[in-house]
């Protein structure tokens, strides 16, 4: 089901109005548990049993971890975690696994390349390790307490409301145990910060329905064989309009999931910090996907040692870690290809940082020079065929011939670029008080709404989802 | 500030709402090709029914007839990207009943977009486009702004527009990719499967008093040779023996094999509406 669609809309709404009778204050997390699951199982309603299983893995996981016997909470812990991780795999990779190293006759090869991707997985599957890790490291965690209840009814009913809650289920923001569980308590309708919320939507719904529904019908023609007749500029400007539309795609569903959470009470963190602004790898980073950039950072990075042991293992965990980050988005060799780019660049900023070297440039040259580069990666993520990936960069050079330079494209591409543009560009203008900009705001919310009703793109689901 | 922010968006929708009631000429507002194949399905969906309407059904290859070459009341439910199938669908679940139907015969081994038919009769979002012109796709606002640019820049209809350029360069790599699709047959039982199919559409459609003619879109001669291209034929043939079939003998030229360039295309709009008058 769709943030987008008209059923999603007569979900929610019910379910929001019931949420806040005071007759059903007891049973909110109830509420909340069934309308997910109805979500989830819209499309495919077998589904729901993988849904299921990890739900149930991980409650027991997490309750054996902090009320078992405390010799075999190490093993609980440990289980719990191969537990998840063998989900992921065996659902995310066996295809990969099957067209890699069986040949296509094998029945094995066969078996493993037609398991299905349900939708999600790869997010609530870290949301399950983040519980059973944080169990078991205690004390170490803010809120601690709150993670894992005493009474395992109880705390069953928290963690499969954490795990299904829907604005978070199918794709992120990756919200971890001791973000989401320490704020399971009775909640109030008056309680709602009702201008937050309706600034992220707003925002959020705009983003995803009239900048980036509109971009990928341009970006469409980013696809083999067609981008082979593109004059080199319009590939550069779909290239561009693509680095926008997954921006506009993935912020836009985030700045919806934190606004449906906030209308529930929930308060998510902050998943898009205005990206295109960075001025190094590693700040671009910080500022996209910031709940996976941080689940990856303290549940693979600092595991593996991080940078404590300096040089040489620091460049290592750092690739390594954006390599499976890379291989985590798709079951595709291109998006290791997509880790390994990122993860070689951070390593290589790290390095000159480390040998005190340091460009001195305009701060405007150093966010181009990383948003162009980031902008070419994600070519990888466009056409998951490595030869196209290739074949696209040579046309990128020699297409410069062809006659037609296919305005309509050019045109509506750069159109619907400008608004992400300018929302980058209004966040440096805000870092100091801007009194018109909080005059002017409503209109700027009108005008999205507007514009939300009148030009949103064709139906299409999230990019993230196929994660 | 969201009491505000509904201010501005109420006296929005009221005055471009006014705007495409009274004030919009007729523009060409297509902004890439699933818009045009929108924008299509709700003119003729929403718009009003002549009694002796036709339609044409097809592909991209009949999206390029020239309308207006055409008899009166025509109406082209060709979508580029998609295929005989999703017209013929169109016409049933709209209820019109049109005098007479051209099916397109090219494509005819090629699913329906279930995801194109779905959008323009999502339950709740048609009643709401029926109700408010404001809401389709035609009267977007980046559609009308690109309109008035393309009516700035057309001169005197010499010529395709901007939005027709951008698909009609000649092209080497797609005349290959051609080459390759239609050097295919699908399976037998596939055949089967979608003839079966337009059987009963043609059935149901005939059984509501529309006249049903197929016609074969000239492509370049070569791809007429093929096996997907000969198959097609012989296949309309053998189901449909006492139909009118439409076919030129004539050599046409294309961009990439399939589509006809602009000036052939204009040419076989004509030669088409002349075939149309002669059949009774």
């Amino acid at each position: 089901m769709l943030f987008n669609s008209i059923p999603f809309l007569l979900l929610v709404l019910p379910t929001f109005v019931l949420y806040y009778l005071p007759l059903m204050r007891g049973f909110q997390l109830h509420l909340i548990i069934i309308s997910s699951f109805i979500f989830y199982a819209y499309n495919d309603p077998a589904l729901l049993t993988l849904l299921l299983v990890s739900i149930s893995i991980n409650i027991a996981a997490s309750y054996a971890v902090v009320f078992g016997p405390q010799q075999h909470r190490r093993t609980y812990a440990t289980l719990g975690v191969v537990a998840n991780l063998g989900i992921l795999l065996f659902f995310k990779y066996g295809p990969l696994f099957g067209r890699s190293f069986f040949p296509e006759t094998s029945s094995i090869g066969q078996f493993l390349v037609s398991i299905p991707l349900p939708v999600g997985i790869s997010f609530f599957t870290f949301q399950g390790i983040s519980l059973v890790v944080e169990a078991y490291k205690g004390k170490q965690i803010e809120e601690y307490d709150a993670i894992v209840v005493r009474g395992i009814a109880r705390h069953g009913l928290r963690i499969a409301a954490f795990k299904a809650f829907f604005p978070q289920l199918v794709a992120g923001p990756v919200v971890t145990a001791h973000e989401f569980l320490p704020q399971v308590r009775t909640k109030y309708f008056k309680d709602i910060n009702w201008n937050s919320a309706f600034a992220s939507l707003v925002v959020g719904y705009f983003l995803k329905m009239v900048i980036a529904d509109n971009l990928k019908d341009q970006t469409f023609w980013v696809t083999f064989p067609y981008f082979r007749d593109m004059h080199s500029i319009t590939l550069v400007v779909l290239l561009f309009g693509y680095s926008f539309q997954i921006f506009s795609d993935f912020a836009g569903y985030s700045l919806i999931a934190i606004g449906l959470a906030k209308l529930f009470g929930y308060d998510f963190p902050t998943n898009f910090n205005f990206p295109y602004i960075s001025t190094t790898f590693a700040e671009f980073w910080r500022r996209w996907h910031i709940s996976l950039s941080t689940f990856l950072r303290n549940f693979l990075y600092i595991p593996l040692g991080g940078n404590r042991k300096g040089g040489f293992h620091t460049y290592k965990n750092l690739m390594l870690t954006m390599v499976l980050g890379g291989l985590w988005h798709g079951a595709a060799w291109s998006y290791a290809v997509w880790g390994f780019f990122h993860g070689l660049v951070l390593a290589l900023e790290r390095l000159l940082k480390d040998a005190g070297w340091k460009v001195r440039l305009p701060a405007a040259i150093h966010m181009l020079f990383i948003f162009c580069m980031v902008t070419l990666a994600w070519l990888l993520f466009k056409l998951p065929e490595f030869s196209h990936v290739v074949e696209y960069m040579r046309c990128l050079f020699t297409n410069t011939h062809i006659a037609n330079l296919q305005p309509l494209i050019l045109f509506f591409t750069i159109l619907f670029s400008i608004p992400a543009i300018i929302y980058h560009l209004m966040h440096l203008w805000t870092r100091k008080p801007q009194p018109l900009l909080t005059r002017i705001k409503p209109v700027l919310y009108g005008i999205m709404l507007f514009l939300i009703l009148v030009n949103s793109g064709g139906g299409a689901s999230f990019i993230y989802f196929q994660f | 500030m969201i009491r505000r922010s509904l201010i501005v968006f109420a006296i929005l929708v009221v005055g471009y709402a006014l705007y495409i009631k009274f004030g919009k000429p007729e523009l060409n507002t297509v902004q890439h090709q699933a818009s045009g194949n929108r924008i299509s399905a709700e003119q003729y969906v929403f718009g009003p029914e002549a009694p002796d309407a036709t339609v044409i059904v097809g592909s991209s290859l009949s999206f390029r007839i020239a309308m207006d070459s055409l008899p009166p009341h025509t109406s082209n439910l060709s979508f580029g990207g998609l295929t005989v199938y999703d017209g013929l669908e169109l016409v049933r679940r709209s209820g019109k009943k049109p005098k007479r139907i051209l099916v397109e015969t090219n494509m005819i081994f090629k699913e329906a977009d279930r995801a194109f038919l779905d959008a323009v009769f999502q339950p709740g979002l048609y009643e709401l486009r029926k109700a408010a012109p404001i809401l389709r796709e035609e009267n977007q606002p980046t559609g009308v702004l690109i309109g008035y640019i393309k009516r700035a820049m057309k001169q005197g209809g010499q010529g395709p527009d901007v939005a027709e350029a951008d698909s009609m360069q000649m092209s080497e790599n797609l005349l290959n990719t051609n080459r390759g699709i239609f050097a295919k047959v699908p399976v037998d039982s596939t055949q089967e499967r979608f003839m079966a199919t337009l059987e009963r559409e043609v059935k149901a459609l005939e059984k509501n008093g529309t006249e049903v003619l197929f016609v074969e879109v000239p492509i370049s001669a070569e791809l007429m040779a093929s096996p997907l291209a000969t198959r097609a034929r012989e296949s309309v043939m053998e189901h449909f023996p006492t139909h009118t079939f439409i076919r030129s003998d004539r050599t046409w030229r294309t961009t990439d094999g399939l589509h006809l360039e602009w000036h052939n295309a204009q040419r076989y709009s004509r030669w088409l509406a002349q075939q149309l008058r002669s059949t009774p």
